[in-house]
Order: structure tokens, then C-alpha cells, then sequence
């Protein structure tokens, strides 16, 4: 317990040195390098889910087909928010001192063209038949006024759900896949009619909600939907961005050589700052104020330090200051990233479907021919997305998370005829002609992800949801997964190898590495820990490529067809929405300084 | 002696030479101090920031059948709205039609330019019904409610390209093309882009013409912002660099590695920017509309689409006792 405790002077007692410089010392104590949360009235972190859409429209074809449907044509984001590796138990154990994250704000914004309407979507559109035509839109990014007040309603809903722990070799959460909703919990919802963003002065485009103050539980899954209310279909949100701020309490730094490519030199140990020598006098001797043993000159050097204000964490260059006094100055991180965003439901094969939107077809995707007609189609071209982040301030990566809208079907060992792969890597040599990366955690999903799942909402009929006919898809469930991403470890090494998500029956099955620091350097931040080249490397830690020098994170996501894009059995759904990648792991304090 | 007074930081109470001191004294100090230790604010810790990274992006469809329409490039949309831009429903007609306003308020356009700060480039194309709309803007939007500090602002536009069956996949190289427009030179990186970090009037909120802005960049130089250019333009080949490898697979000799970045990168870090609690910014991205011809592309040269980005928006938060 870091609280400081004193004894009481109430009056008639002897004022003995205890009363003073006891807790002083104790303070003194506190100062080099041990001040925790406990210490700290503004005790807690934040970070945020950001959710980054290119334009989202209601992904149902028509409007009038059942609407009395919950959460009709929605978009589904699954995400979970794990405990760190240190705090995870693969039992899921809930611990008393495992901490919560808090959801304390919702805001979100979209391009409205600053004006009071709403915005034609991509999808061309039939009024009388109401429903979409399978063309480009003429008229996208428009203004319409066409009652925008009762047309243009946006609603978030989160859903909670519990993770069972499985002991088969394919993790299968429940048996229940009639409807995705039966066992979940809705625990947020906030629901905004199109009259909000009409005024001319002043919408609700960007807007915050803040105060929420809900937990969310480290070990159950949850599911956001983005749902534009209004049904009518021509109209699309464009670059809609979700924002869910949390908050949790602060944590200590990761530390030690079990850390792959942290700074060799510290290896992220407090740098405890030197003591500031309270002087205690003797028993019985005379209160004094200014002598080198005065209560006066005691309290002082506590009030230096506090005018000087508290040190602690990295800087930009994962450097240390020299004398630190927090022990508690990292937080809780995700970075949530968008691939393959704002693409309308996208089928594999050659099959004719009934065409409701632009390009839904495969060969939509870039670098593939006509995926779904010979003979340009008889090819397996893969498509790929990244995205590019920069490494502002260093972090340590944790977990690794892929939440799909629908991707090979996990609940069979033989699924789709395609694979997706998902790596996350550090790159350096930004604006450069020469560059490089080092790995930081991949898998490549082939077939089915036997062992990596950790949980998926599951069973909502894409007839139902989305007006598809039942036969334009063989596979007539929709569902959405979240896929563990393993760190890079040494298969034959324990001592690389981390805690997470236990996702079958198999350990061997759901390995993942240590923690990866990521993070700037110059010269004394340069010589890195070791690091595995892949996830069950084979072969020993090395120095990481990027030599101490990384400054971006790069994620890939890569689709590729097992056989001919045109050969793809049964037109199976490939995805209705966004892929979401989390990077999940520890922020650290900073200040503000060039 | 004079009274030296202290920093008086953790406690208010001051002992010295020549003045009182008793028991009461004594018992607020340590209470204070105590007190004071067991709930240091947070303005008393010198690194109390945490980074949040917003990160966004798109990669266009594209493809033999995908329509080029000039109008369908979302998520940009064009600078300037204007009775072109307004649509209605006609009650009898099976699609939305062009032109008219008579639906639309009678305050229309509200914002007739969509932010400012954008500059319009002369000799570039203009196109669209107010013969002007010679800009795409990419926007977006946030809303805070506690003080935050911009810190770094990236947007990455990578070009690759890739033909197959006769069509080609992001070919935008950011050069001028053999038509440059007036006082450019053919071939050398063009200089048209906007980059605009606005703030909303907190008084007029809907009036983009009151915006304060923040970051505003233009004309930015592509020369100076290109991200391997060497090893696209020499035909560098890159094994697997890392995992998935951005390959085509079975493309043979007329094919190359797509995970070769070309790219222009726009950064601007250390920015320090700060911005007031309840505030409404606007991250915009503003690009020209080039004649075919005029941009260095092989196709389509006009649409936005041909390039795939990655914006990432770095902003600092104070730590919080979770009750603000």
C-alpha cells in the first residue's frame, strides 16, 4: 500500500519526531520511483475505440421488406477489450484487482457537406420499386433534401455477450445460431433521428455524449452496431468516425528482457530518483525550522520536488528521464484500425446473384481481374489493404486482435475457398527510398481458423438482415469474428512465449509471443532485446530489423483465393462490412514537449 | 532573521526562524502534507498525457466493372455546393433528379464553399454544374468534450499500379503529366494539395466561414513527400518483406511486387496544438480535380480514387480521475 499514513498530534501530546518526520520519510520513500495510482488523485488513463468509415450505407437492399426487424442492415463491429498479459488468466479468472475499463464518452461526426441534408450514397437506386438498382449512383455525394428529417436517423447500440470457455478443438461458443441476439445484452444504446442534423444552426454533426461511466467486463465480448435507422436506402453517412472513450486505471510499465525489442539499456526499469535525504534530528532534541535537521528545511526538499513537478515515462525516443518518481505511468491502449472499409457486401464465384449493389462482386476488389467470369477470372490473384500508422509515442503490443463482418465460416474445419492473412509489423525508413520491417504478429487464416477464434456473434440470416434472396447465398448465416493474432514467439522456447485468449483444447494451438515494444529510438535507445521473426519461429531471437529505429506500424490484410476466383464454390460471402484490427497493449505518460 | 518563505507546496503552513510554532500548526502542516501526497493532482506530474491515434482510411473499389462516374467517388465529395449539388424526389420519376432546389430550405447552400483555406488552382479542370468544383475534399469530423492537444496529423496516398485485363489499379503517380497545367512542368511532383485542420466558431457552429483554422498546408510539394520513389520508378523488387507479403502471386515477369510502397506522405509531428473542451474540429484533405493529361496517370486521371490512403490523427489526453 503506497497511501502514507501519520500519527495524529492532538493537543497535550509531546510532539516527537515521529509526527513529522516519519511521514516525511515515508514521502521520501514514495519519491523514488514508487508513487502508484494510490498516491494519485487523477489516477486513471484514457483511450478510445475509433471506428473510421469511408461512407456507410444501409446494407439492406430495400426498404420494404420486414422493417420491423431490431438492428436491420446495421453495421456489425465486434471487439473485445482483454487484460493485459500480465493480469490475463486463460481460465478467465476474474481477479479482485483486476481492473475495468470504463466507458465514459460516445462521439461521433460525418461529412454532411455542411448542410442541412442528408447525402446520396454510392447505391443507384429505384424510387418505385424502392429498392437498389446494382448501378453507380449518379447522384452520390449530393445533398438531399428529400424529407432528410425522417430519413436520416443514425443509431448506436453496444451488445454484450459472454465468452464461454471451450474444450473442443474448434472453439463453439454456444449452439444457438438462430439469432444472433438471443444470448447477448444490450448495454448501450443511443439513437438519433434524422431531425438532428438539419438545423442551420447548429446539428448534431460532430457530436459527444459524455459521462457514461459503464464498465466493461475484460473477458466478455462485445458488439457495436452502426445502424442508420431511417431505412432509406439512397442515403449514406460519409466518413462516419465512432469514437467510444474509455478509462482505466493506470498501470507500471512493461520491463525486463522478456519484452521483445524493448531498449537494451533500461529494459524499461524505473529509474528510481535519488533520495532527498530527509534529515532526521535526534530524540529530544530541539524543534528547529531552518537548521539542516529543521522541520522547515525537511519540508522543503519534499517541496522541491513537487515545484518541479513528478517525472516519469518515456519521451518520443523511449528514453527515461534519469530520476523518476511515478511507478505507475502507462496505460491501457488499442489502436483500432480499418481495412477493406466501406465496401459493399462482397461474394466470391461466378454465381449470378441479384445484383442490389455496386460491386459486389470479387472481382470489385483491387488487383483481381474479373474474379467471377472466365477466362479472366481463372486466377488466383490475392487483393490486399494495409494502413500505415506513425509511432508518435512508444507503446508495448499486447494482444493482437481481427474483428471480421463475416470471413470463412469458423464453425467448420473446411469453409470457404478463399484465406485471409493478418500481419501487424513495425516499419522504419518513413519517406525514404529504402525501408524495412520487423514482424510483430501474423496469422494466416486458411480455410477455417481452428484454434484461433476467440468468440463470434453468430446466426442472424442474411435474408432476414440484410433482403438478400436465401439462394443468392449457400452459406445463409451472417456472423461476426473475433480472431486472436498471435505475437511472434520461439516455438521451442517458453521463455518468448505470452498469455492469452486459450481458444481450444490444445495449448500448442493458441501460443502467442511476449509483449513487443514499439517505439522510436536514437542512439541510447537503439540496441533492442531480441526478437522471433515470426509466431513459432523455429529458429532463435534475433536483433529486431528495424535495429531500434521503427517508425510506423503497418497492418496487412490479405485475401486470397485456394483456387480460381470464378471456381469459388457456392458464392460464399466474403464480408459485409469493414475488417477491424486491434492493436491492444500499454501507453505511456507524456508531456508536452518537442 | 527574515522569514524565508518556502514553495509552500505541500503544506501552506511556513516554520521558520522567528516564527510560531505549536501543536496546532504542526497538525495542519502534516495533515496537508499527507493529505497532499496521498491525492497529488495531476497538474503536479510533469507527463500526464496520453496519446490517442485516430485512424482512418480507404482503398476504392476498382475493377473492369466498376463505374468511373465522375459523381461517384465517395467518400470525397466536391468543394463547392451550389444548386448543382441539391437533389429532389420527384414523386413520379423513378430516380432522384438534378437541378432543382425547390425542396431544398430556403438558406441554401449554408455553406456554399465547404470549408475554408482550400485554394483553387488556375488551369486546373473544372467540372460540375457551378463550372468551379475544381477540388475533392476528404473530411472528418470529431467532437471532444474535455481539452485535447493535436499533436501529429499524417495522410499517406499510395499509388500501385497493377493492370490487368486491360484496366489499371490506382495509377496515380503525383506528377504532372505531359498537359501540365500553366507555369508547371511536365513530370515534376505536383503542388495543388490542401491540408486543413479546422475548429468550429463556437458561436456560429455552422458557418464554415467563421471556422478558426489550426493547420492549414497548400500547395504541398509531392517532391518533398515521397515515400520510396526510387524503388517504384526503378522497378525494385522487394521479397517477402513482411508478412502477408503484398504479392501477386502468379502475376510472372509482367508483374511486380504490390507491397512496394509508392506512396506521398504528408506529416506534420510536434504540433502542440491545443483545443478547448467542447470543441468541433475538421480534419480536411482537399485535392484538384486534374484534367486527364494533366496528372501523371495512366487512367481516369480526374477521380480521386486512384489511390488508396491512410490518414492517422495523434492527439494527446490529460489523465483523469474518471469524474470530469
Amino acid at each position: 500500500m503506497a497511501r502514507i499514513s501519520r500519527n495524529k498530534l492532538p493537543r497535550g501530546v509531546k510532539l516527537t519526531i515521529d509526527h513529522v518526520f516519519t511521514p516525511l520519510q515515508s514521502i521520501e520513500t514514495q519519491l523514488q520511483g514508487a508513487i502508484t495510482t494510490d498516491n494519485l488523485k487523477d489516477d486513471r488513463s484514457t483511450f478510445r475505440l475509433n471506428f473510421n468509415f469511408p461512407f456507410v450505407r444501409n446494407i439492406a437492399k430495400s426498404a420494404t421488406a420486414d422493417n420491423t426487424l431490431m438492428y436491420k442492415g446495421a453495421q456489425c463491429i465486434p471487439f473485445v477489450l482483454p487484460p493485459l498479459q500480465e493480469d490475463f488468466s486463460i481460465d478467465q479468472v476474474v481477479g479482485t484487482d483486476l481492473e475495468y475499463p470504463t466507458l465514459e464518452e460516445l462521439s461521433f461526426g460525418f461529412d454532411q457537406r455542411s448542410e442541412s441534408c442528408s447525402i446520396t450514397g454510392p447505391d443507384g437506386y429505384n424510387q418505385s420499386a424502392n429498392e437498389k438498382i446494382g448501378t453507380a449512383s449518379e447522384t452520390a455525394g449530393f445533398c438531399n433534401f428529400a424529407n432528410v428529417g425522417e430519413k436520416y436517423g443514425l443509431e448506436f447500440i453496444i451488445l454484450e455477450k459472454n465468452r464461454v470457455l471451450s474444450t473442443a478443438t474448434v472453439y463453439t461458443p454456444d449452439t444457438d445460431y438462430t439469432n444472433v441476439f438471443a444470448n447477448t445484452e444490450e448495454i448501450f444504446n443511443l439513437e438519433l433521428p434524422g431531425t438532428a442534423f438539419i438545423s442551420s444552426t447548429e446539428k448534431l454533426n460532430p457530436f459527444n455524449i459524455s459521462d457514461i461511466g459503464r464498465p466493461f467486463q475484460p473477458y466478455k465480448s462485445y458488439l457495436l452496431l452502426v445502424n442508420p435507422t431511417s431505412n432509406y436506402i439512397p442515403n449514406a453517412f460519409v466518413s462516419l468516425t465512432v469514437s467510444l472513450k474509455f478509462s482505466m486505471k493506470m498501470m507500471q510499465r512493461d520491463n525486463g528482457d522478456d519484452i521483445a525489442n524493448i531498449p537494451d539499456y533500461w529494459e524499461g526499469e524505473i529509474q528510481n530518483a535519488t533520495a532527498v535525504s530527509i534529515n532526521v534530528p535526534a530524540g529530544d532534541s530541539q524543534i528547529e525550522a531552518d537548521s539542516s535537521d529543521g522541520v522547515q528545511a525537511n519540508i522543503q526538499k519534499v517541496d522541491q520536488v513537487l515545484a518541479e513537478k513528478l517525472k516519469g515515462s518515456y519521451n518520443k525516443w523511449s528514453h527515461a528521464p534519469p530520476q523518476e518518481h511515478l511507478k505507475d505511468s502507462a496505460g491501457y491502449e488499442v489502436i483500432t484500425v480499418p481495412v477493406f472499409g466501406g465496401m459493399p457486401p462482397i461474394i466470391g464465384g461466378d454465381k449470378t446473384i441479384d445484383s442490389n449493389y455496386v460491386g459486389n462482386y470479387a472481382d470489385y476488389l483491387p488487383y483481381i481481374a474479373n474474379a467471377h467470369t472466365s477466362p479472366e477470372g481463372d486466377n488466383q490473384y490475392p487483393t490486399f489493404d494495409r494502413r500505415i500508422i506513425p509511432l508518435v509515442y512508444p507503446m508495448t503490443i499486447h494482444h493482437v486482435v481481427l474483428g471480421t463482418f463475416v470471413h470463412p465460416d469458423t464453425t467448420t474445419s473446411t469453409g470457404q475457398d478463399w484465406d485471409i492473412a493478418c500481419g501487424v509489423g513495425l516499419g522504419t525508413g518513413m519517406v525514404g527510398d529504402e525501408y524495412t520491417y520487423q514482424q510483430v504478429a501474423y496469422l494466416d487464416i486458411n480455410n477455417s481458423v481452428t484454434g484461433r477464434v476467440i468468440d463470434y456473434f453468430d446466426g442472424w440470416e442474411t435474408a432476414t438482415y440484410y433482403d438478400e434472396a436465401a439462394t443468392d447465398f449457400a452459406s445463409d448465416d451472417a456472423h461476426c469474428d473475433l480472431i486472436n493474432i498471435p505475437l511472434v514467439y520461439d516455438v521451442g522456447v517458453a521463455g518468448t512465449q505470452g498469455t492469452s485468449y486459450k481458444t481450444t483444447n490444445t495449448a500448442a494451438d493458441y501460443l502467442t509471443g511476449k509483449p513487443v515494444f514499439a517505439g522510436r529510438g536514437y542512439s541510447q535507445t537503439k540496441p533492442r532485446i531480441n526478437i522471433n521473426q515470426i509466431p513459432g519461429d523455429s529458429a532463435s531471437a534475433v536483433e529486431p530489423k528495424t535495429i531500434g529505429s521503427e517508425q510506423w506500424l503497418e497492418v496487412r490484410l490479405k485475401i486470397n483465393p485456394n483456387v480460381n476466383w470464378s471456381a469459388t464454390t457456392n458464392s460464399k460471402p466474403i464480408f459485409y462490412g469493414t475488417f477491424w484490427v486491434y492493436i491492444i497493449g500499454k501507453k505511456h505518460l507524456t508531456k508536452v514537449d518537442i | 532573521m527574515a522569514t524565508k518563505l518556502s514553495n509552500r507546496e505541500a503544506t501552506k503552513q511556513q516554520f521558520s526562524d522567528g516564527t510560531t510554532i505549536d501543536g496546532n500548526r504542526v497538525e495542519d502542516a502534516m495533515d496537508e502534507i499527507v493529505e497532499n501526497f496521498n491525492e497529488i493532482p495531476k497538474g503536479k506530474v510533469r507527463s500526464r498525457y496520453t496519446q490517442t491515434q485516430i485512424v482512418a482510411g480507404y482503398l476504392p473499389q476498382q475493377g473492369p466493372s466498376y463505374s468511373a462516374s465522375e459523381n461517384n467517388n465517395l467518400p470525397w465529395m466536391h468543394s463547392v455546393t451550389a444548386a448543382g449539388s441539391a437533389l429532389k424526389l420527384q414523386a413520379d420519376a423513378p430516380y432522384y433528379v438534378l437541378g432543382s432546389t425547390s425542396e431544398a430550405p430556403s438558406d441554401f447552400p449554408l455553406n456554399s464553399e465547404r470549408y475554408k483555406g482550400y485554394a483553387e488552382k488556375e488551369g486546373l479542370t473544372a467540372i460540375g454544374a457551378t463550372g468551379r468544383d475544381g477540388i475533392w475534399i476528404w473530411e472528418l469530423p470529431l467532437s471532444f468534450s474535455n481539452p485535447i492537444i493535436i499533436q501529429d496529423v499524417m495522410f499517406v496516398m499510395e499509388g500501385k499500379q497493377r493492370t490487368i485485363s486491360g484496366y489499371t489499379t490506382f495509377s496515380n503517380y503525383f506528377n504532372y503529366g505531359a498537359s501540365a497545367p500553366p507555369g508547371k512542368t511536365a513530370n515534376y511532383g505536383a503542388d495543388d494539395i490542401n491540408i486543413v485542420v479546422h475548429v468550429d466558431s463556437p458561436f456560429a457552429k455552422e458557418k464554415r466561414e467563421y471556422c478558426l483554422k489550426e493547420i492549414a498546408s497548400h500547395n504541398v510539394q509531392n517532391y518533398s513527400k515521397f515515400f520510396n520513389r526510387h524503388n517504384f520508378i526503378e522497378g525494385g523488387t522487394m521479397a517477402d518483406d513482411m508478412l502477408p507479403p503484398m504479392r501477386i502471386q502468379d502475376s510472372g515477369a509482367s508483374g511486380y511486387d504490390m507491397g512496394i510502397i509508392n506512396a506521398i506522405m504528408f506529416r506534420s509531428e510536434d504540433l502542440n496544438l491545443p483545443i478547448s473542451r467542447d470543441s468541433r474540429i475538421r480534419l480536411s484533405l482537399g485535392i484538384p480535380n486534374y484534367l486527364t493529361q494533366q496528372i501523371y496517370s495512366t487512367v481516369n486521371a480526374g477521380a480521386p480514387n486512384n489511390q488508396y490512403y491512410s490518414v492517422c490523427l495523434t492527439i494527446l489526453e490529460e489523465i483523469t480521475g474518471g469524474d470530469e
